[in-house]
């Protein structure tokens, strides 16, 4: 009994080395579909009320109660050949004072805090280090508006939600030569005179393409809803003046055809720049920010006394 | 004397496991998943069945031990922990092992002893990510890390014959003779930019014993230096200039500016500007330039500047306008014409009519390839019919065959987003030209995040894709192929990445697994006849 199972068990080790050899002998990777693979483009149509939009939904940004404090999420990612560079950045806002940033930069960490006039870096090598001023002032809704010069030749993308908040998207795009010099922004004015100066750049600004995409909240809210809204924002609801100017300054807009108010947050911001770079083919850089959980009580920050600390434990 | 025996033989079975368990138990599982888990598992029940019934648990108990031991002083190891520190870790694992060793495992002194010895010797002599290469490769020589800092990852890498010796030579670029490491605590950067890097050519030459760095007196740098493929490591934020990687920002500027969320983009194409017409500077406005082609046909002396490409077909000049920023290689083409690669937002065939102008010929555009901008192109006849194909790496891996007519045909697609061509040189004892390629496991390790790609030569068949000659189950970056020793025979260079280590790899024809393999049935066979003789006890 105990010869046949030995047996039985020889043989089974028998296929087992087939199969070994098998394996470690070679294989194929047999080839998939052979086609191209065209790059699929949305359905778009004209989008006339963008510049509109894009102004709402900036001021709402700017002056509703509920995007004083947010979450943010983005990166810059780009792309050329097999190199691909990323930063990232996520966080809070609390508008007026400050924000936290969890950074990495070409896959190295950092942190930022800013609260008021106290700003702090974290790197792994130095721990938390008091800077002395900012360079770039806090401003979240800055740029957003230099997309006006070419908000008339915006098109609609089909709506989409964003976080199950429904969206309308919108999308620009331009001719990085042209994006350069009709942009009226500081950052752009300075950029010009380098431009200018360098032997090639024009040519690479005219073969560069943007294309940017926002997605603009389209929030309704029934009569009802918005005066409990007001109501748990200390707004006396009685007071008619007082429940419109709330409304006027939350920007919330009233449909008569659809007999809601609607809301127009900015929930992500996303911008493609296909740029030629020498040696190099063209690189493929994505600009992406999303913007959540508005006014969630859980979005705290320390204070600067707190901070300090740090530095001392650092020390 | 029997002490010695006993721990000798301790020994040799670890050794045994060791190997066994990196080239002949982690390929089946890479290759066939869970068929492979199924497989292993089943052999080692039969194998487990075969001990001795008393000596079944310290087997057992000595081979985990050993396995999970040499992973955790690897892990430390890897951890570039300081000496106290790594004494400090391994105690602790080396008195839980002996404690289990012992009090569980019943293991007698001399294989606790051998168990630990065996461990530690793991390192300095073979490390368990080293033991792959195994299967095909022998391990000529390594070097130290060439970079000392931690911004950057990897650096592109050429194997190409610089001094005209006949032996290729290493081109890459680090910094660790040029750059004293930095104190402990010491700050990296005190105003919170980023860190300049410096950063300098490294040509490493075969000196019959090791690759040593080339007296820079030797070669002309700026030419060797052209002769890496174009890199932007750090890519807005980090500017070649003067040997060194530069940064364009501070981390302060980075954040704060990012917070101003709408300027963002507008943020990231001026850094885009700075960088590219830093770059521009240098080479006078001249966005590529190749004297002469790698797959060199009568196309030289070309160049792209001003919007045009413009250069010599034989002794005859042309020129053509151009959006391409980027000379790939020269190319044959059916019927015996020559071609010129050009890479743009498009992938471009340049060639020559009947009256010798310059035509393109043929054009892959985004709209027929996704991520053309993240693709890397190779040329090479892989078909072995006299014209070349096109090798796009990328997550849509392709070999191209451009027809005439301007048509394309597609030979071979990729069915998994990771697969790369590195290089095409005769690897394998057939002579014949082999697709040196990182192919990805049956068994995805972190889906979506963490892909690991393996070193594979493949043969190209019009009938079953791509044929597999070797495998070796070692994940490897910038893997190039070039006669380091001057002995006919190519060797490979490579680095794994992260580690800024490069490594020359000897292929050797030697049956490693086969041979494991061999040893693994001699040794169940003298177990099983062992069993029928004296039963299970």
């Amino acid at each position: 009994m105990a010869h046949r199972n030995i047996f039985r068990r020889s043989r089974n080790i028998s296929v087992m080395i087939a199969v070994f050899m098998l394996v470690l002998t070679g294989c194929t990777y047999p080839s998939g579909e052979k086609v191209f693979q065209p790059t699929e483009s949305p359905d778009t149509r004209p989008a006339e009320d963008a510049s509109q939009m894009l102004s709402i939904a900036v001021e709402t940004m700017e002056h509703a109660d509920v995007a004083q404090k947010f979450w943010y999420s983005g990166w810059v990612a780009s792309h050329i050949q097999k190199r691909q560079v990323n930063s990232m950045f996520d966080g809070v806002v609390v508008r007026p004072h400050g924000y936290l940033v969890n950074a990495r930069v070409n896959a190295n960490p950092y942190r930022y805090y800013k609260w008021d006039d106290h700003y702090y870096l974290y790197t792994e090598k130095s721990g938390w280090v008091k800077l002395e001023k900012e360079e770039v002032p806090m401003d979240p809704l800055a740029g957003f508006e230099w997309w006006q010069p070419f908000a008339d030749r915006a098109v609609r993308l089909p709506d989409e939600p964003i976080l199950s908040k429904n969206c309308r998207v919108y999308q620009i795009e331009a001719n990085g030569q042209e994006w350069v010099e009709l942009s009226a922004n500081p950052l752009f004015e300075e950029i010009r005179s380098r431009v200018q100066e360098t032997d090639g750049m024009e040519h690479i600004l005219q073969n560069t393409t943007v294309k940017m995409t926002l997605w603009i909240g389209d929030e309704s809210y029934t009569r009802e809803q918005v005066e409990d809204w007001a109501a748990k924002n200390d707004v006396d609801t009685d007071n008619q003046e007082e429940l419109d100017q709330w409304i006027e300054r939350n920007r919330l807009i009233w449909n008569e055809a659809e007999q809601v108010y609607k809301h127009h947050l900015i929930y992500q911001y996303e911008t493609w720049i296909n740029m030629p770079v020498p040696s190099a083919g063209y690189m493929d850089q994505q600009t992406f920010f999303r913007f959540y959980k508005f006014d969630d009580p859980g979005i705290k920050m320390k204070s600067p006394a707190e901070m300090e600390a740090y530095l001392d434990d650092e020390a | 004397m029997s002490k010695l025996l006993s721990f000798s033989k301790w020994i040799l079975f670890a050794v045994y496991l060791y190997f066994t368990y990196h080239l002949l138990v982690t390929p089946l599982i890479l290759d066939l998943s869970y068929l492979g888990i199924i497989l292993v598992s089943g052999s080692l029940l039969l194998l487990i069945g075969t001990i001795p019934r008393r000596y079944r648990r310290q087997v057992l108990v000595f081979g985990i031990l050993f396995l999970l031991m040499d992973k955790s002083f690897y892990n430390m190891d890897k951890a570039e922990w300081s000496v106290w520190l790594l004494v400090l870790g391994a105690i602790p694992v080396i008195l839980l092992v002996a404690g289990i060793g012992k009090w569980y495992g019943k293991l007698p002194a001399t294989a606790l002893v051998a168990l630990i010895v065996a461990a530690l010797l793991t390192i300095p002599l073979m490390p368990r990510n080293e033991v792959p290469l195994l299967s095909h490769f022998m391990k000529k020589w390594t070097s130290e890390p060439l970079y000392t800092g931690k911004m950057f990852d990897y650096f592109p890498l050429a194997v190409q014959d610089v001094n005209g010796d006949g032996k290729d030579e290493i081109i890459t670029l680090g910094n660790v003779d040029e750059t004293e490491p930095l104190a402990e605590g010491e700050q990296e950067d005190k105003d919170y930019r980023l860190p300049t890097e410096p950063i300098y050519l490294y040509v490493l030459a075969w000196n019959g014993k090791a690759m040593e760095r080339l007296d820079e007196d030797s070669y002309d740098p700026n030419e060797i230096g052209n002769r890496l493929p174009k890199d932007d490591p750090g890519f807005p934020y980090y500017v070649w200039s003067d040997n060194a990687l530069r940064p364009t920002i501070s981390r302060q500027e980075l954040a704060e500016g990012m917070l101003q969320f709408g300027t963002a983009p507008f943020r990231a194409m001026a850094l885009n500007i700075e960088n590219i017409s830093e770059q521009l500077k240098q080479s006078g406005g001249v966005l590529d330039a190749a004297d002469q082609l790698e797959h060199g046909n009568g196309f030289h002396d070309i160049r792209i500047e001003n919007g045009n490409v413009s250069g010599y077909i034989h002794d005859h000049y042309f020129e053509l306008p151009t959006t391409a920023t980027t000379i790939v290689d020269g190319i044959r083409l059916p019927e015996g014409k020559e071609g010129l690669l050009l890479l743009g937002n498009d992938l471009e065939i340049l060639t020559h009519d009947s009256e010798g102008n310059p035509v393109i010929s043929h054009r892959l555009t985004r709209q027929m390839l996704k991520n053309v901008a993240a693709s890397e192109f190779s040329v090479a006849d892989a078909d072995g019919d006299g014209a070349d194909e096109i090798l796009v790496s990328s997550s849509y891996s392709r070999i191209f065959k451009p027809l005439t007519g301007g048509e394309w045909d597609i030979l071979w697609t990729a069915t998994d987003t990771n697969f790369r061509f590195e290089d095409v040189a005769s690897i394998s004892d057939t002579n014949r030209e082999e697709l040196i390629s990182l192919s990805e496991s049956e068994v995805i390790i972190h889906p979506d995040r963490f892909h690991l790609r393996f070193l594979t030569g493949y043969e190209y068949d019009p009938e079953q894709g791509l044929k597999r000659n070797w495998r070796s189950f070692i994940s490897l970056i910038n893997v190039r192929a070039g006669d380091i020793d001057g002995d006919g025979d190519n060797e490979l260079v490579a680095s794994i990445y992260k580690t800024h280590r490069i490594y020359v790899l000897e292929r050797h024809h030697l049956p490693v697994q086969a041979t494991l393999l061999i040893t693994t049935i001699i040794l169940a066979g003298y177990a099983i006849t062992r069993r029928i003789r004296y039963g299970a006890s």
